[in-house]
Parts: structure tokens; sequence; C-alpha cells
């Protein structure tokens, strides 16, 4: 019995190309100009911040592409950005120490515990009666 | 804080087993109101809240689903038909099209093999022997003092005890891996009306999972409690109890103590239990990249594959069943996708990649599958599949996660990661937690997922009995055969069959089993005419109970034909008209299987040109008609009464003449005069039944031209199974009985010896015996018609005549033309320069009373002395 997965027609790499009659001169997929737009929202709100003004918005434009050119360099069609943003920050910044760190413990002490509940197709029998 | 602990008090373990079993119910203490183990509030540390709230038997409450957790019905796999196995992922697939719109948690747990209670059942099915230590001071002659002092001053006294510790000892040294499957399906909750119709769907479920394919039950407590404590504590020790009602306490106890330690970007997370400062290692896998698979053809189940190495994988598969409407949707939207990519290099004048016009054509072909195909072709499964392997240091678990990422990818083509953020990858296996992240997510039609077969077994075996080997094929687990099993729990015939060429491990394996089932007090009696087995009643522990019976220096009269066939008692019937009848009509058949085998050795004792001359025949039966078919009558009437008739009958004369001939012989006075009446009564635990010095002729060639030995030994041959055969319809009916037959190919060539085996499989229940015939040749049992009867088959090294081999597997109802040939040929294989001596088991292919077939490597080096008391090959001269 032949088998086979679809996953390969999700690994087609869809970029976008330009607007009309303009062909960019680069090929980046969709969700990159979503990245960066978020990026340089995030850096250019944190630049306002602090420089109470759009002084420092060309050096959060760049950090925003510099940051942008590090995640879609770790992307692949098994790990996608948001997955690179996320272990970034929770398997570095989180636990930073540079030794061993003991993450937090798991907790089941809030757990209840009832019996197996009656199934209604049990009661409804016994109601039928 | 105190709760209430619902786990059942296990029952003390008495005798040897309290011995072998220490503080086995000290673990979880039981009774109604226990202390839990509470961990200091500075000792605490941060905590993370599973997911989990509530826990109601198999149901799993989170704050916004419930998941009811099943487990599945282990799947036999090995030597099986493609058709049967594409039967159970077919059958599989449309649960799981079943399910679409549910989310499912697919969880497999590696679990050791439970040693002590296999041996508590095994000790509780025992009735072993007395101990040879009592019979120190009985014995005699005082030859076996020196043996047994030394044996005892070093510790090794062949007890009943040390039987047991050796055999837990083997278990223990190669930590056997048993695997339990448990699928989870997700239900969202909305209010109270929303539970009970959440509670309906679940009973619908129930039903529908345990239909063939999954074959799932609702997990019992002992599964849960499992489930969370291997999820929480990845390839820690599992504490020992019995399974019983989930409580609090149990969960508390379980998952608070284990820790969690990492260092960033690591690939490994420490767990620790802080009870007993246990460490391990674990490190999850994820599966990426799948290349197309032909299962079962040529690839294996591709779950099934992690289950077959010698440590433990833990497996979890997070997803989502998507039926034929979503499915179409989802696949809609990225052809669509892909066109309008393609679209877009064509506006702007740009080659577009070539893969692009493939990867269009195949989503086209996808959706017109679920377009046009049925809900079991068009239903998907997407979600994440995690792997984890664990060990005691960091660079093992990391060497492990290699050789499992080398296995896969050679065997299988399946590209395994080991993605970053491991921590929150290993809360993906507990139940209710949500998956850790949305990299490496599988796509694919739910008959790839079933062909993922992870309920896949190659357990075979009665799981009660002696320990006789492990599996050797495909992941290992030990073999426990108890060769009553099928009469005293399945209903079925004790006849077992074993086949296999010279030196293809016959002889050991029939000596093994004598030794293990005399060793638990089961009656055995062994017929090997080449007469090594003997060596086992030199054993020290078997010597006090064992007999060996030489024919070849046997008494006059010792095969007499008439005494060879038991005469049944009524008292061993029930009383009324039914035991009456029962009686009677086994009276009858003693009566004639009698005359028929007086008939047969008659005949086997003429000379072969005499053998066919109609007249002689007809004489001798004439005369055998007048003899009384009792116990008590003899050959020799047989020839008094032809020396009468011969005054007026010269063919009865002639016939008298040659019968009296082997009277003169002493191997031929076996069959005449009286049997000597300890020709049965030997009550010895181990009877081994010789015929050294004799020798059997070659079949393949004519009877004119055997020497008068080798003619005369057919004959003793053939009576001497019936000897053995005899031992077991004597005393009790229920007692356990044993009897091995070697060359039992000569039975199938004379009428008496077919019926006789016949019998011995029709009555091996009613009598409790197992049976074990050994043959070179399965056409000798195949012939017989007997294929229904036999409930288990053993098959050794064919390797010589692939004829035979097919007759082998047809013996063990395997498909042939599929290659199976050549795994008989490649059965205990030796290298050129190499001494089949040396091999450390011996192998079989193996079919069970359940009709599963698996390779087993027969392996009882764990009893002291037994291999060497094995040993049939000649030494050579020193």
């Amino acid at each position: 019995m032949k088998l086979r997965t679809d996953d390969a027609i999700w690994r087609a790499r869809l970029v976008w190309l330009g607007p009309p009659n303009y062909s960019l001169p680069w090929e980046w997929p969709y969700a990159r100009y979503g990245t960066l737009i978020a990026l340089v929202a995030i850096f250019g709100g944190a630049a306002i911040a602090i420089a109470r003004g759009p002084g420092l918005a060309s050096v959060a434009v760049g950090v925003a592409l510099f940051v942008n050119a590090w995640i879609w360099h770790n992307v692949d069609p098994d790990v996608p950005a948001l997955k690179v943003v996320k272990v970034a920050f929770i398997d570095r910044v989180r636990y930073h120490t540079p030794t061993q760190t003991r993450t937090p413990r798991l907790s089941a002490r809030h757990i209840r515990f009832s019996p197996i509940p009656a199934t209604p197709t049990s009661k409804r029998k016994a109601t039928t009666r | 804080m105190t709760t209430r602990n619902l786990l059942p008090a296990l029952p003390k373990p008495t005798g040897v087993l309290a011995k072998l079993l220490p503080g086995q119910t000290t673990t979880i203490p039981s009774g109604p109101e226990v202390d839990t183990v509470r961990v200091p509030r500075t000792e605490r540390g941060q905590t993370n809240k599973m997911r989990m709230t509530e826990l109601r038997g198999n149901l799993v409450y989170t704050s916004k689903d419930v998941t009811a957790y099943y487990t599945l019905a282990p799947v036999f796999w090995p030597f099986r038909s493609d058709a049967v196995r594409e039967e159970v992922i077919t059958a599989s697939a449309t649960q799981y099209a079943a399910l679409a719109g549910r989310h499912v948690h697919v969880r497999r747990t590696a679990e050791p093999f439970p040693i002590d209670r296999w041996l508590r059942e095994f000790a509780g099915n025992s009735r072993p022997l007395p101990d040879i230590g009592t019979h120190l001071s009985n014995d005699p002659a005082g030859e076996r003092f020196l043996d047994l002092e030394q044996m005892d001053s070093a510790g090794v006294l062949p007890t009943w005890a040390q039987h047991l510790a050796n055999a837990r000892a083997r278990l223990s040294e190669d930590a056997f891996i048993v695997h339990r499957t448990q699928i989870g399906v997700s239900f969202p909750l909305a209010g109270r009306r929303g539970h009970d119709k959440t509670l309906e769907q679940i009973a619908e479920l129930t039903e529908q999972l345990s239909l063939p394919g999954l074959r799932a039950q609702p997990s019992t407590p002992g599964d849960m409690l499992w489930l969370l404590y291997r999820s929480v504590g990845i390839g820690l020790t599992p504490p020992a109890h019995l399974p019983g009602d989930l409580g609090p306490g149990d969960v508390v106890e379980l998952t608070d103590a284990v820790d969690m330690t990492r260092t960033p970007y690591s690939s490994t997370t420490q767990l620790t239990n802080r009870h007993t400062g246990e460490t391990v290692y674990a490190t999850v896998l994820s599966v990426g990249r799948m290349e197309d698979l032909e299962i079962p053809q040529v690839n294996q189940p591709w779950s099934h594959l992690s289950a077959q190495l010698d440590y433990p994988v833990e497996w979890s598969s997070r997803l989502r069943i998507l039926g034929p409407a979503m499915s179409r949707g989802e696949l809609h939207r990225r052809l669509n996708m892909i066109r309008s990519q393609r679209r877009d290099y064509a506006e702007h004048g740009i080659e577009e990649p070539r893969e692009l016009e493939r990867l269009q054509n195949l989503a086209a072909q996808f959706a017109d599958e679920i377009d046009t195909g049925l809900p079991l072709t068009a239903s998907r499964a997407h979600g994440w599949h995690r792997l984890a392997v664990t060990a005691p240091t960091a660079d093992e678990c990391l060497a492990r996660a290699r050789d499992l990422t080398r296995v896969y990818h050679d065997q299988l083509r399946i590209q395994l990661a080991v993605p970053r953020a491991q921590t929150y990858l290993l809360r993906e296996f507990i139940p209710g937690e949500r998956p850790a992240d949305t990299g490496h997510v599988r796509r694919m039609p739910v008959m790839t997922m079933a062909a993922a077969v992870p309920h896949v077994t190659g357990a075979i075996g009665d799981g009660r009995g002696d320990l006789i080997g492990y599996t050797n094929n495909a992941g290992d687990l030990p073999v426990m055969l108890d060769l009553h099993h099928p009469m005293e729990r399945r209903d079925a015939s004790g006849l077992n069959v074993l086949v296999a060429e010279p030196g293809g491990g016959k002889s050991t394996l029939m000596g093994a089993l004598a030794y293990l089932n005399a060793r638990r007090g089961v009656r055995c009696t062994l017929l090997d005419p080449s007469g090594p087995l003997a060596n086992l009643c030199r054993m020290p522990e078997l010597r006090p109970y064992s007999h060996v019976m030489d024919i070849a220096n046997a008494a006059p009269g010792t095969l007499n034909p008439y005494a060879l066939v038991p005469t049944p008692r009524r008292d061993q019937y029930p009383a009324g008209a039914d035991g009456d009848l029962r009686f009677h009509r086994d009276h009858e058949q003693a009566q004639g299987e009698r005359g028929e085998l007086a008939a047969d050795l008659c005949n086997m004792l003429l000379p072969p040109q005499f053998a066919d001359n109609d007249q002689i025949t007809q004489a001798i039966r004439q005369a055998l008609r007048q003899i009384p078919l009792a116990e008590t009558s003899q050959l020799d009437q047989v020839i008094d009464l032809l020396t009468a008739r011969g005054e007026q009958d010269v063919p009865a004369a002639t016939a008298a003449g040659l019968l009296a001939d082997n009277r003169r012989w002493g191997l031929g006075q076996l069959f005449f005069g009286p049997a000597p009446d300890t020709t049965s009564a030997s009550d010895a635990a181990l009877t081994v039944i010789t015929m050294a010095g004799l020798r059997l002729p070659d079949m393949t060639i004519g009877r004119e031209h055997w020497s008068f030995e080798e003619r005369l030994a057919v004959p003793i041959l053939f009576a001497a199974h019936r000897l053995a055969a005899r031992r077991c319809y004597s005393g009790d009916m229920n007692a356990r009985k044993f009897i091995g037959l070697d060359e039992a190919h000569v039975l199938e060539q004379w009428g008496s010896g077919r019926s006789f085996q016949i019998r011995l499989a029709r009555d091996s229940r009613k009598w409790n015996v197992a049976a074990l015939l050994a043959s070179q040749n399965p056409k000798d049992i195949l012939s017989l018609d007997v294929q229904n009867l036999i409930s288990r088959v053993f098959v050794g090294r064919i390797a010589e005549d692939p004829e035979i081999a097919i007759e082998a597997l047809r013996l063990l109802r395997v498909q042939t033309g599929a290659g199976f040939e050549q795994t008989l040929a490649g059965l205990s294989q030796v290298g050129d320069d190499e001494d089949i001596r040396e091999l450390a088991c011996r192998e079989f292919l193996m079919r069970d009373v359940n009709g599963r077939v698996q390779k087993i490597c027969v392996d009882v080096g764990w009893v002291p002395g037994l291999l060497a008391a094995l040993n049939t090959r000649p030494e050579a001269p020193r």
C-alpha cells in the first residue's frame, strides 16, 4: 500500500515578487514582510518612547531589518518564524543563568478527582424503562 | 495535608517470593487516610500548574475541554500476511476518519517488563519438586555429596528459590521493554447541558473505538496513573505498585516529586526524582520530512520502528483530524496560492521555479482525491509527532537520539529533528497539555497516520509459564511458555510439534522444556533414541526424581504391544450414565488400538520380502483375532497359535517361524513375554527413555537393504513411543504431564502410529498431557491431518531443502513465497569456523496457541549447568 504525506505542497515557497509591472530585486516570502512590519512597529515604538521623538527611527528600522534577517535565516518549512521568536525568548531570555537552571515544577495539586460519570445513555435507558 | 489514597493493599508475598520481592508493599501506603508527601514551601520553588483540572476515570478535564483516554489492544504484526496487515491499517484509518473535527492525542509509553508480576503468577502456577537439600542425608551411595556440598558452600545450591532468582536475574539483566498505547480524544466543554451531550458523545466514541482496528477500551485507573507518571517523569523508574483506583495522593506524589532542569539551548532536559535521587536526561525529537512509504509490503509501521530499539522511546502525537469538507477547504486554499504564485511569476516575466508546476499537479491530484474519494481517503490528520529518548547521562541521551535519527533515516527515510525549547516539548507528552509550538507539523491522509500502527506488538507465548528465551525479531521480549496453558485456559489440544534439520536445536528445546517442567512438578517423559538427554537425569536437582530407561538393556516383554496400551479405569471417569458411556467407549477403543498395534508390530517384525505376502499376513491376522485384547496377552500366544495351525497351513507355519526368529535375539525379546511390572510404574518426575547403541535405518533406503539390527530398530522405536505415552495414561487425569517424542516420523508410516498421534492430540485435554512431537520433516506431521489439533509449532533451521521449508511454513500457517523461506534457512546460523555449541541461543519460528508466529531465541543459559547437560554433540577425543 503506497502511502505519502501532503507535506510537499505546504513546502512550496510562496514569495511576493513586487507590485504589478515592477519586480523587486529580492524574493521574500509574504510572511517576511509581515514580520518586518511588526518589528519596525515594535522597535520604532520603543525608539520613540526612549528618544521622545522620531530621532532614533532610522536606528529602529535598521535593528528591525537585522532582527528580521536573523529570524528568517533560521526559518525553514518545519520551523516557522513564530517558533524562532518563541525559542529565542523561552530558551535563552527567560532562563538566562549560565549554569543549569531548574524549570518551574509542574504542579498537580489543583487537580480534582471525581468518580467516573454515568453516561447519559444509561440514564436515558433507565428513564425509558 | 491528608488525602485519600484508594490504591488497594498488595498481598504480602510469602515463601520464596518474600525474599525475591522485598519491600513490595511499602512504596505506596494503602488505607483510608494517609499523609501524602509534602514539599516545604521553601523548597517548592516556582511552579507551573498543569492544564489538567480534573480527572474522572479515563476523562481528563481542562478548563476548556475534556479528553477521553483509551488503551489500545496490541496488534500482532510479525509473519502475518500483507492482506491481514492492510486490513488492520484500513480498519484503524476508518476509525481515525470517524474522529473528524476532534483533537487526538496518541501516546505510547515504554515500561519495563513486569518481572515481579510474572514471577508471582509463575510461582503460584507451579508445584515445584522438593529442594535437593532435603535429600543430602538420604543418599546411601554418597556419590552426590561432594557436588552438592560444593554448590552449597558456593551459595548456588539449585533450590527452587534459586531457580526463580536466576530467572529474575536473567530478565533484569536484559531490561526488556513492553509498550502500552493510549489514545485520547478531546471534546470542547460547554456548560452543564453541553457536558451531558459530551458524555453521550464519549459513550458513542467508546463503542466506535472498540471495533477491530484500534480495538480500544477506556483506560483503567492503573493505565491513567501510569500515563501520568510516565508523562511527567519520562524515563524515571516507575514506583512498584499495582493499578488501583486513582486518588489525589497518587498523582501529587508522582508529579511533585519530579524536578526538571536544563541549560539554555540545551538538547536535553534533566529530570530528577527528589524522593529517590534518580536522574535521567531526556531529548525530544520531532518527526520531520517523510518520503513515500510502502506499508506493509516494504516498510514496517513507521511508529513501531522506535519500539524495536533496545532503549525506551516514548511517543506522543498531537493530531487534529480533518473531515473531507475541512480537508477540501485547506487544500483548495493551498492550491489557489500555488496557482496565484505561478501567475505572479508569469506576470513579472520571471522564470518560475520548476517545483511550482509539480506541486500544483500534486495538489490538484490530492484535491481530486478529496473531492471524489470516500471519507476514508479524503480525511486528513494534521499534527505533531514527537519521540522522547532518555538515558542516565546527557551524552548517552544524545547518542541515543542520534541513533534513533539514523535508524529512521536509513529504514524509513523519515527525518527526525531535535527542536529547541525542549522543556516545552516534554510537556506535550502530558495529558491535557497543548502542543508546544507550530513547528514540524505533519499533514497526511488518515491512512498514512493509521499505518504508524503504534500498538504493534511482537510478544508471543502465554506470559505465565517458564522463561524459555526471547523474541529475536524486531524488538526483544521475553518468551514464557506454559505447556499446559492450552488445556487449562484455552480448551485447546496439548499437541506441540517441533521440526528442524539435524543440528537445528530439537534436542536442546525438548530437553530444556523437560527440565523446566520437571522443576515445576510436571511429570515428564522423554523418548530420546540417541540418548544424550539422559544427562538431564544426572543434574543434581533432578537426580533424586528422575529415571533413565535404556530400552536396549530392558527386560524381555518391555515392549509387549498388548501391555503398551493402557486399560482405562472406571474411577477415572465421572459417575453416572454419561461416565459409563465414556468409559465403555474408551475401553473398546483401547482394545481396538491394542489389536492394531500388535498387527503392525508383527508386520514390522517380518522380513521385508515376506511383509507383503498376503497369505502370511492373513495367517497372522487370523491368529491375532483369536487372542484376547487384554493387557495380559502376549505375542508368544500368536506364535503358539500359528505353530498349532502350521501343521495343516504352510503360510501359518512360515509366519510362526519368522516371528519366532525375532525371539532368539536379545532386542527381539523385548516384544515377547509378559510385560515386567516396572514398565510403567515409575513415578519419577522425569523419565528419559533411550535406545543407546541402537542404529536407526535411513528411511530413504528401501527396507530390503536394511540390516537385521536396523530392521529391528524400527519396531523398537515405534513401540518405545507407545511406552513413553503409556506413562501419561496412568494416575490422576488432571495431573500435569509432559511427553516429548523424538523421531516421531516412524509413527507416520503405520496405521496404529497415525491413530496413536491423533488420539494423543485428542486425549491431551482430557488427560492434561502436553505432547511434543519432534521430527526432521514437517511432511510427517502434515500427512497425519492433525493440523487443527496442533496448539504450538516450533520450526528450527531448515536450509537444505526448499520444499521442506515450504512444508514447514504451511505447518506454521505462514504465507509461502513471501521470503519467509530464507528466514528458516537463516535460523541458528554459524560461520564456517564457528562451533554451533558456542551459540548463545537456538533460534526457532514459533506459532503459539493464538496463531501468532514469531522468531524466538531459546536461551536457557540462565539455568546453571543446563546447556552443558543438553550438549548433544560428541566431543572430539582428547
